[in-house]
C-alpha cells in the first residue's frame, strides 16, 4: 500500500499510549492518507486496537529485536517502513519516546523535523505549522521547504480521534536487518492502575493540610480515581511523608501540563506552581481566601477540603 | 628612685652573648626561610589581586590588628587572645626598648621610666600567662568543635606557657642574685613576691647559677618560638595582618568580574588549578589560623551540609602546602553548592579572609565545565531565555499590578524614582503583595514613581552566584542599557539582592544609580510624616533581617523604623540579628536547589522565630518572606504566625490609622 502519511504509535506493551493517537486527528486535518506504524513484540492486540480510525492500513513490525525501544532499530525500522509505503510526512506524538526516535529517522530520512506543533494550516497548498519556542513564551508559525517532512504534535493541541471507521487492514512489514549498537539491559517502572503523572490528562494534587497518609490517599487517591486521573503531591506533603517522593510536583519535582489539575489544600508557592503552570485548567480548593494559588487557578473554591473532597467523590461517583 | 635600674646581660659573659645572638639570628633566617617558600606559592599565582593603598592599610591594621574589631565578643576565646595578643604584643615593645636602651647611643633605662617599665612588664607577662592557660583549659576540657586539633597546637601553648614562666624565674633569680632592694623591688612585682615566697635562703651563687640556666632556657625557646613559627597557628601574627592590609578593597556584597582576557588566558571560567586564585587569595589561605568562628557562623554547617567555611579554607591551605594542584580533588561539588553566600564567615573573620569569593570562583568553573545540573540550570536557562528565573513570559511582567493604578516609565516619563520591582515580586504571586503594597504606599505618600513594566528583567543577580558570570554580565550590560534609555538616576526596590547588586555590582559595568531598598525610603517617608506608623501590634512581633540587607549593606535601622519596632512593647528580637543575622538558606542560587527537608536552613532560623513566642513575623526580602514562609509552617508553634514584608504591614497600619 501507498499513504502520504506514517504515524508512529506509541504503547506500553500492553496497550496503545492513548495521547499518541491525538497525531490521528493531525493526519486527518493534513486531509492525505495516512498509515499507522506499531513496532515491538507480540503486537497483536494492539494492532487490533488501531484498526478503526481511519487510516489507510495499520503496519507491524513484530518481531523479538523489536520488544524493546531502543532507537538505532527503532529508528531504521521507521525510515524502512516510511520509504516503502513512499510517504512524504512521517508523524508522532510528542513524547519522549517520539523525541528519542523521530530525529534519528529524520536524519536517516535526511528531512526536516518540527517538534510540538500546535496547528497545521494548509493554504495554496503550502501548509505552515505553528509551534512555541522560548520555552513557550513565543509561537512561531513556520513553513518546511522540500518534499519530506518530520513532525511531532502536542497532544493537548489535538483533539482524540474517535474510533469510527471500518476496519482497515493490518499489514505485517519485513524489517529486514537492523543495527544493534545499543543493548538493552532492564526497564524500572511503577505498576499503577492510575496513569502516569506526567502524562495524564487530569491530575489531583494534595498539600500539607491533608494531615496524613491515610487521608491523603483517601481523599486525594479518591478523587483521582473517581475522574481517571494521577496523584500528586507538594513538597511540604512529600516532607512530611503523606506521599512518596516521586509523586512530588514542582520546581524540584515533575513538571506536568495536563489539561485540567485539581489543587486540593495547595498554598501555590511558586515552586509548585513551576509545575503546574502549563495546565489547561486548574481548580483550587482552600480554605484561606488570600492563598496565591487562586492567582493562578480557573476555578477556585473557598472551603475545608476535608467537606469538600468527600461530597465530590460522591458526586462524581454517581454521574 | 633616679638610679633605680638594673643591668642587662648581667650574668651573661660576652661570648655567650655573642652565642645568643647568632642563635637568634639563626632562628630568625630559617623564619624568613620558610615565610619565603609560602610566599613563592602565592606568586605562583598570576593576578596579584592585592589593595595598593597604604593609607588603606594602615586604617585596616589600626581597626582590626591593633584594635582586633573582629575578635571582640562575649566569649572565653575572645578573652584568652585578648590577654595573649595584649601579653605578647606588650612583652615584646618592650624587649625592643631594652634593646635599643641597651645598644643604641642613649641608655635611658632608668629611673621612673624603668619602674613603670617594670611594673608594666609584670602585669602583661601575667595577662599572657593567664591568657595560656585559659587556652589549654578550653583546649583540654571545653573542646569546642570548630577549633580543631593537632599536635602543634600543643607544642605552641607549650612553648608560650614556658616562655611566660621562665621569664618570671628569670626576673625572680636575678632579682635574688642581685639583691634588688626594696622600694624598687617591689615594682617588678612578680619576680619580687615570687623572691619573697620561693627563693628565701637560697644563696647567691647557686640563684646565679640557675639564673644562667634558665636564662638560656629561654633563650632557646625563644628561638624555637620563631623558628618554628610557620608550621603551627603561629604564622598567623605574620599572615594575618599582611592579609587585614593588602586583602582587596570591594564592598562585601560585589563579586569581582570575571573578564574575557583571564577566561582567554586560563582557557577556563573561574578557578580549576589552585594557582588560578590571585595572589591575595593565596595569602588569605595561610592566614587563617583555625578559629573557627566562620563555621560556627555558617547556616550551611547548621543545617548539616557537607560545607564547613573553614574546612574549604584549611584545605586548600594544606593543597598549597603540597605545591597546588586541582580544588575539584580536594574540594567536592556539593560543598561549593552548598553555599548561601550570607557572608556570616566573612563578616565573623578576624583576619578578613574571603571565603564567598573563593568559592563563587570555584563554582564559575563548575558551571563552565557543565557540572550543573536540574533545577538550578534550568533557572539559569529561564533567565537567559525568558529574562527571570522562574520561566514566566517577561510580558506578564505586570501582572502583579491588575486592579492598581500604577505608573510606567510612559504613562510618567518625569518620574523621581524608579521602582525596581525583581522577579520575585512580579512572578511569585505571595510577594506580588510586596511590590502592590509598595505601590499603594508610595502613591499614598506622594512620591514620584514608575516602573518599567516588560522592559524589566532580571539584575542578573542568581546568575551571578551560581557562578554563570557571563549570563550575568549580559543581563547587568541588557539592563544598565534600559536604564540609561529611560534616564534612570533612582532606584527604590523591595529586593535586598537587586539593591546589592545595582549598588554593588552594576557600577563595575558602568551603571551608577542612588539605589535604596523599600525599607529606607518607607522609614524617610514616614520620618517626613507623609506615611504614618503609629498603630502599634496587638501580638509579639519580630523581624527577621535579611543578610544582603542587613549584614553585606549595613541597614537594619529602616526596617525596624518601618514596623516601628523601637515603640512598641510587643517587639522583640531574634538573638541573631542586624549584621549578626542568620540566613533564611535562599542566598547564592539556593532558591533553586533541591535540599532535604532535615537540611534545610530555613527550619533553623524557624525555630529561632518561635522562641521569641511572636505571633507576626515582619521580614523585608521577598526570598525571606518565600522561606519563612515554608518554614514556620512546617515547624512546630509557628503554623499560626503571620509572616509579611515591612511594606504589607506599614499599608495595614495606613488603613487601621483611618478607621480610628
Amino acid at each position: 500500500m501507498v499513504a502520504k502519511t506514517l504515524i508512529l504509535i506509541e504503547h506500553d506493551r500492553r496497550e496503545v499510549k492513548r495521547p499518541s493517537l491525538h497525531a490521528v486527528t493531525a493526519a486527518r486535518q493534513m486531509g492525505d492518507d495516512f498509515a499507522l506504524l506499531v513496532l515491538g513484540h507480540g503486537m497483536e492486540r494492539i494492532a487490533q486496537s488501531l484498526v478503526s480510525l481511519g487510516a489507510a492500513a495499520v503496519l507491524v513490525a513484530d518481531d523479538p529485536v523489536l520488544a524493546d525501544p531502543l532507537a538505532d532499530r527503532y529508528a531504521a525500522a521507521v525510515a524502512k517502513a516510511f520509504q516503502k509505503i513512499g510517504a512524504t510526512t512521517l508523524l508522532a506524538t510528542s513524547s519522549t519516546f517520539s523525541k528519542d526516535i523521530l530525529p534519528r529517522a529524520a536524519a536517516l530520512l535526511d528531512a526536516p523535523m518540527l517538534t510540538d506543533v500546535l496547528k497545521i494550516t494548509k493554504s495554496n497548498g503550502a501548509s505552515t505549522y505553528r509551534r512555541p519556542i522560548n520555552a513557550g513564551s513565543m509561537l512561531a508559525t513556520v513553513e518546511l521547504t522540500g518534499e519530506l517532512r518530520v513532525l511531532t504534535i502536542r497532544a493537548s493541541a489535538f483533539e482524540a480521534p474517535p474510533s469510527d471507521v471500518a476496519a482497515c487492514p493490518i499489514e505485517q512489514l519485513e524489517i529486514g536487518s537492523l543495527p544493534d549498537g545499543a543493548r538493552f539491559i532492564s526497564r524500572e517502572e511503577r505498576t499503577s492502575d492510575r496513569p502516569d503523572l506526567t502524562e495524564a490528562r487530569v491530575v489531583i494534587g494534595g498539600g500539607r493540610p491533608l494531615k496524613d497518609k491515610e487521608t491523603f490517599d483517601r481523599l486525594v487517591g479518591g478523587l483521582a480515581d473517581a475522574l481517571g486521573g494521577a496523584i500528586g503531591a507538594t513538597r511540604a506533603a512529600v516532607d512530611t511523608g503523606l506521599a512518596p517522593n516521586d509523586y512530588q510536583i514542582g520546581q524540584t519535582g515533575k513538571v506536568i501540563a495536563p489539561d485540567l489539575y485539581i489543587a486540593l489544600g495547595i498554598s501555590g508557592a511558586i515552586q509548585h506552581l513551576a509545575g503546574i503552570k502549563d495546565s489547561r485548567i486548574i481548580v483550587a480548593i482552600n480554605k484561606d481566601p488570600d492563598a496565591p494559588i487562586f492567582h493562578m487557578a480557573t476555578y477556585g473554591l473557598v472551603g475545608d477540603l476535608h467537606q469538600i473532597v468527600p461530597q465530590l467523590i460522591e458526586l462524581l461517583s454517581q454521574g | 628612685m633616679d638610679n633605680a635600674t638594673r643591668e642587662v646581660f648581667g650574668n651573661i659573659a660576652p661570648s655567650m652573648q655573642l652565642v645568643f645572638f647568632a642563635m637568634i639570628l639563626a632562628s630568625f633566617a630559617w623564619l624568613a626561610w620558610q615565610l619565603e617558600q609560602h610566599r613563592r606559592q602565592w606568586r605562583k599565582a598570576r593576578r596579584p589581586g592585592f589593595t595598593r593603598d597604604w593609607r588603606v592599610w594602615l586604617e585596616r591594621l589600626a581597626i582590626y590588628a591593633a584594635a582586633q574589631k573582629r575578635v571582640h565578643k562575649k566569649s572565653l576565646g575572645a578573652l584568652l587572645h585578648l590577654l595573649l595578643f595584649s601579653g605578647f604584643v606588650v612583652l615584646t615593645i618592650g624587649t625592643t626598648l631594652l634593646a635599643i636602651a641597651h645598644d643604641g647611643p642613649y641608655d635611658f633605662h632608668h629611673g621612673w621610666y624603668y619602674l613603670i617599665y617594670e611594673l608594666t612588664m609584670d602585669v602583661f607577662g601575667v595577662a599572657f600567662i593567664l591568657g595560656c592557660l585559659l587556652a589549654i583549659y578550653r583546649r583540654a576540657f571545653r573542646k569546642p568543635r570548630s577549633l580543631g586539633h593537632n599536635w602543634s597546637d600543643w607544642w605552641l601553648l607549650s612553648v608560650l606557657l614556658s616562655l611566660g614562666v621562665t621569664g618570671f624565674a628569670v626576673e625572680a633569680f636575678r632579682m635574688h642574685y642581685t639583691q634588688v632592694p626594696p622600694p624598687v623591688a617591689h615594682w617588678s612585682i612578680v619576680g619580687w613576691l615570687l623572691d619573697r615566697t620561693l627563693l628565701q635562703g637560697l644563696d647567691v651563687p647557686t640563684a646565679q647559677s640557675i639564673h644562667l640556666a634558665v636564662w638560656w632556657v629561654h633563650a632557646i625557646l625563644v628561638g624555637l618560638l620563631f623558628a618554628t613559627l610557620p608550621v603551627n597557628r603561629f604564622l598567623h601574627i605574620i599572615t594575618g595582618p599582611l592579609n587585614i592590609a593588602t586583602r582587596p578593597d570591594r564592598a562585601m556584597g560585589a563579586l569581582a568580574p570575571l573578564t574575557i582576557e583571564e577566561v582567554e588566558e586560563t582557557g577556563r571560567t573561574g578557578v580549576a588549578e589552585l594557582h588560578d586564585f590571585t595572589q591575595s587569595q593565596l595569602l588569605s589561605l595561610d592566614a587563617c589560623m583555625e578559629c573557627g568562628r566562620c563555621e560556627d557562623a555558617c547556616p550551611a554547617t547548621a543545617s548539616g551540609k557537607p560545607l564547613s567555611p573553614k574546612a574549604v579554607v584549611i584545605d586548600l591551605q594544606r593543597l598549597m602546602s603540597l605545591g597546588g594542584g586541582n580544588v575539584h580533588q580536594t574540594i567536592q561539588d556539593e560543598t561549593l553548592w552548598a553555599c548561601t553566600m550570607c557572608q556570616a564567615c566573612v563578616q565573623e573573620c578576624p583576619v578578613l579572609i574571603g571565603h564567598v569569593d573563593l568559592i563563587d570562583d570555584m563554582r564559575r568553573d563548575l558551571v563552565g565545565e557543565g557540572r550543573l545540573a536540574g533545577p538550578p540550570a534550568r533557572a539559569l536557562q529561564q533567565i537567559g531565555n525568558q529574562s527571570n528565573p522562574y520561566g514566566r513570559p517577561n510580558a506578564e511582567r505586570l501582572a502583579w499590578a491588575e486592579g492598581l493604578d500604577v505608573p510606567t516609565v510612559d504613562s510618567n516619563p518625569e518620574f523621581e524614582y524608579l521602582f525596581w520591582v525583581g522577579c520575585a515580586a512580579s512572578f511569585d504571586p505571595r510577594a506580588q503583595k510586596i511590590a502592590r503594597s509598595t505601590v499603594e504606599l508610595l502613591t499614598k505618600a506622594g512620591v514620584s514613581f514608575a516602573v518599567l513594566g516588560r522592559e524589566e528583567t532580571c539584575t542578573g543577580d542568581p546568575a551571578r552566584r551560581i557562578g554563570d558570570e557571563f549570563l550575568f554580565q549580559e543581563r547587568a550590560q541588557a539592563n544598565i542599557e534600559t536604564l540609561k534609555r529611560r534616564k534612570v538616576s533612582k532606584i527604590v526596590t523591595p529586593c535586598p539582592h537587586c539593591y546589592n547588586t545595582f549598588r554593588n555590582e552594576y557600577p563595575q559595568f558602568g551603571g551608577h544609580y542612588e539605589v535604596r531598598h523599600h525599607s529606607t525610603l518607607l522609614a524617610e517617608l514616614i520620618a517626613q510624616k507623609r506615611l504614618t506608623n503609629q498603630h502599634k501590634s496587638d501580638d509579639p512581633i519580630t523581624l527577621h533581617d535579611p543578610c544582603y540587607l542587613a549584614r553585606v549593606n549595613g541597614e537594619s535601622a529602616a526596617p525596624r523604623e518601618v514596623i516601628g519596632a523601637t515603640r512598641d512593647k510587643h517587639y522583640r528580637e531574634m538573638p541573631r540579628c542586624g549584621k549578626k543575622t542568620f540566613c533564611c538558606g535562599a542566598g547564592g542560587g539556593r532558591m533553586w536547589f533541591e535540599e532535604a527537608p532535615e537540611e534545610r536552613v530555613s527550619r533553623l532560623r524557624a525555630a529561632e522565630a518561635v522562641a521569641t513566642g511572636a505571633k507576626t513575623l515582619a521580614t523585608a526580602c521577598p526570598f525571606c518572606l518565600n522561606m519563612m514562609s515554608d518554614g514556620m509552617a512546617g515547624t512546630p508553634g509557628g503554623e499560626q504566625t503571620r509572616v509579611l514584608d515591612i511594606a504589607e504591614l506599614l499599608l495595614e497600619r495606613q488603613s487601621r490609622e483611618l478607621e480610628r
